[in-house]
């Protein structure tokens, strides 16, 4: 796989700094110069309010620099902070100068194990960098130089558990998750305190015994096994006071027959409260998966007129096939559309949920079911445009036949295994945040993955499978810029402003996944 | 969660022989040789059910081998023989990798048509295409390239439409019939 990130800044500081910091409470304006967390801001939009770069002077972007970061694909986005740039693969991070691409300073960890898929980013305290390892730590650097100030286990890597979000940051709160691949383990949230490292509380995606919801499973061996993984860093409504994130799938994964029911709090949407970890409420998106469809995808969060009303909503299009839109208050069912084809539901059911249709799980002979696994979308970041009120997604076409290998009423780990027989085209598809229905489709080719942003300039950029670089019109999808990098952009653009006189413009940087940052 | 935290039986060991009498399971004298036998049977079901990639398919020929014929018939004979290109297929593949190849056969190169504006028309194996230009190798095995513009006209005959309109229309009952016929062609 390959791919490139992109990130739009303008950041100006005088030349003279104190040394980078970022106090929390700051993280609550809007997105501005900086780009300070996985997201941007806690709204998940990924929206820039930064204007200079407009449809008129997109074409005058050029590349400016790039930086070899080695051979591990760059999936984190990069936050950018006074002027220095912080980003990670597994077991490592880097700070470079935003204006320059020089290297500031390099941080690398001996590894214990853990599955090296992938590392979203990481997080900034203070003048504190907090980031987890694929071996299940949570470590503190100093955001200066590099140096490690302390580390804390967050999951027990024997079992199979190991790290790849990107920590964020509420108040005194570092919120992180480990993942889960194939052995049945409890997914769960943590919050840590950012001087310590000393846990504040947990939250287990699967209930407790007792607890309302542990009915959807049949026992309780299943459903302190069922899964549930927090891959993606979630979003934040500061004035509701409630954390956002969605809940990976249930374990075992394809062989459904030893947990019967749906499955709480698996592939949900969960709102809760980040000083004290108690849930306020869900929504489940894929009752009883078997197709290993996390609901991982980033929940946005934007505020339209529904019915007469303006109301606080939460957005997120869906690996498996569906966009869905909710209160953010109370979690309330507002829509559900279908922005990719799907043979796996009958329809939706009183509260928009997908009525699973039993004949689409896997079956010993086989199930041909579209989406594949990969799904409709996935981890790639989406945005939000509060000028069009349109929500953009990456989008795949594709086909899988999902066979159950294990019969047995007790399977273990998968249970099953897919073959895709079609990975179609992608594409970039901006939905009406206030009906679901898809307003245009911009084909990007086989293979793109790259997410995507948005900014006050008028301007979408994103990339295709062939290694172009887009700057799209939000409003239509037609093409106004695009370079051509190569290698197929891998994680969300991100923009900041940077006042660097001799350039007049913001720039555009790029973030190459198999080894280059680059700077347009 | 005892088994991976065992290394080397020192913790399935002390359950077996010491049981879980509160849950119900008593204690097991076992020679060490038995232990160590069911240490290692434990350890391997373990890794084993981690390797997916390693889990096998069970027959797939489930359907009705007459129903599939007919199938076959009526959407495939336009490019595919029985008696032709398929003779012989069920002997080379085990059936779940000939139910995987017939749904896709995997990459073929498509034939384009590029038509520009002043006229000349160039045709070949498709090479790449994006929405900013289009290459190809043409009869001659020359390699050329096109900027696209509005006005340049690009036509795809790619061999695998037939196959990807069967999958946005094939029912499961269909697939398993298919493949049941298909495996009677030894």
């Amino acid at each position: 796989m390959r791919g490139f990130f992109l990130l739009i800044v303008a950041v100006l500081f005088p030349v003279s700094l104190a040394a980078q910091s970022l106090d929390p409470r700051d993280l609550v304006k809007p997105l501005g110069s900086m780009w300070p967390t996985y997201n941007g801001d806690y709204s998940g939009r990924r929206f820039s309010q930064l204007a200079q770069i407009t449809a008129s002077d997109v074409q005058n972007l050029r590349l400016v620099w790039t930086y070899d970061s080695g051979n591990d694909p760059i999936k984190a986005t990069p936050l950018m902070i006074d002027g220095v740039l912080y980003f990670s693969v597994p077991d490592k991070a880097w700070a470079l100068d935003a204006r320059s691409g020089r290297l500031i300073w390099h941080w690398e960890t001996k590894t214990r194990g853990g599955t090296h898929i992938g590392h979203r980013g990481v997080a900034m305290y203070g003048k504190w960098l907090f980031l987890v390892t694929p071996d299940d730590y949570l470590a503190s650097l100093d955001a200066a130089t590099g140096k490690e100030r302390w580390r804390t286990e967050i999951a027990d890597l024997k079992l199979d558990y190991f790290s790849t979000v990107a920590p964020v940051i509420i108040r005194n709160h570092v919120l992180v998750s480990p993942s889960i691949e194939s052995t049945d383990n409890r997914g769960y949230l943590d919050s840590y305190d950012p001087e310590t490292g000393k846990l504040q509380w947990r939250w287990y995606s699967t209930p407790d015994a007792g607890a309302a919801g542990a009915e959807t499973w049949p026992n309780q061996e299943a459903r302190s096994h069922g899964g549930g993984a927090i891959w993606i860093p979630g979003t934040y409504d500061p004035e509701l006071n409630l954390y956002y994130f969605g809940t990976g799938n249930p374990q075992p994964v394809m062989a459904g027959q030893g947990r019967s029911g749906d499955n709480l709090w698996t592939n949900s949407i969960v709102a809760l409260n980040p000083d004290t970890g108690k849930m306020a409420w869900y929504y489940q998106t894929t009752p009883h998966d078997t197709h290993d469809w996390d609901s991982a995808e980033t929940p946005v969060l934007f505020n339209a007129e529904i019915d007469g009303q303006n109301r606080r909503l939460l957005a997120q299009a869906n690996r498996n096939g569906y966009f869905f839109v909710l209160d953010r208050t109370t979690g309330e069912h507002i829509l559900t559309t279908a922005f990719a084809p799907n043979n796996w539901a009958k329809g939706l059911d009183a509260q928009g949920r997908p009525i699973r249709d039993p004949a689409k799980d896997p079956q010993p002979a086989g199930a041909l079911v579209t989406p594949s696994e990969d799904g409709a979308t996935n981890w790639f970041p989406p945005s939000f445009d509060p000028e069009t009120g349109f929500f953009y997604v990456r989008v795949t076409r594709s086909a899988a036949v999902f066979y159950l290998t294990d019969t047995s009423s007790k399977p273990e780990a998968w249970g099953g295994i897919d073959k895709t027989v079609w990975r179609g085209p992608s594409s970039i598809e901006a939905i009406d945040g206030r009906t679901g229905k898809v307003v245009w489709d911009h084909a990007t080719g086989i293979g793109a993955v790259s997410g995507i942003l948005t900014s006050a300039g008028r301007l979408l950029f994103g990339g295709d499978g062939s290694g172009n670089a887009l700057a799209l019109d939000p409003l239509t999808g037609r093409t106004l810029w695009h370079v051509n990098l190569s290698e197929a952009m891998f994680n969300g653009p991100v923009t900041y402003e940077l006042d660097h006189r001799q350039f007049d413009f913001n720039r555009l940087l790029v973030l190459g996944n198999d080894n280059a940052v680059t700077s347009v | 969660m005892v088994v991976n935290h065992d290394e080397k039986g020192e913790l399935i060991g002390a359950v077996i022989r010491g049981g879980r009498v509160d849950k119900g399971m008593p204690k097991f004298s076992l020679r060490n040789g038995q232990i160590s036998d069911l240490v290692a049977f434990l350890h391997q079901r373990n890794r084993d059910a981690r390797l997916r990639f390693t889990y096998k398919i069970s027959r797939v020929a489930v359907g009705d081998a007459a129903a599939g014929k007919a199938y076959f018939e009526s959407h495939c004979t336009g490019c595919h023989s029985a008696g032709r290109d398929l003779a012989g297929i069920a002997a080379k593949y085990p059936g779940d990798e000939l139910q995987q190849r017939w749904l896709d056969p995997g990459e073929r190169r498509a034939e384009v048509t590029v038509t520009l504006p002043s006229g000349p028309k160039y045709v070949g194996k498709l090479e790449h295409l994006d929405e900013f230009s289009v290459s190809l190798y043409d009869i001659q095995g020359i390699y050329r390239s096109f900027m696209l513009t509005p006005e340049v006209r690009v036509e795809i005959q790619d061999p695998l439409d037939g196959h990807r309109k069967l999958l946005e229309q094939l029912s499961d009952g269909d697939m398993h019939n298919v493949t049941t016929y298909l495996e009677t062609l030894k």
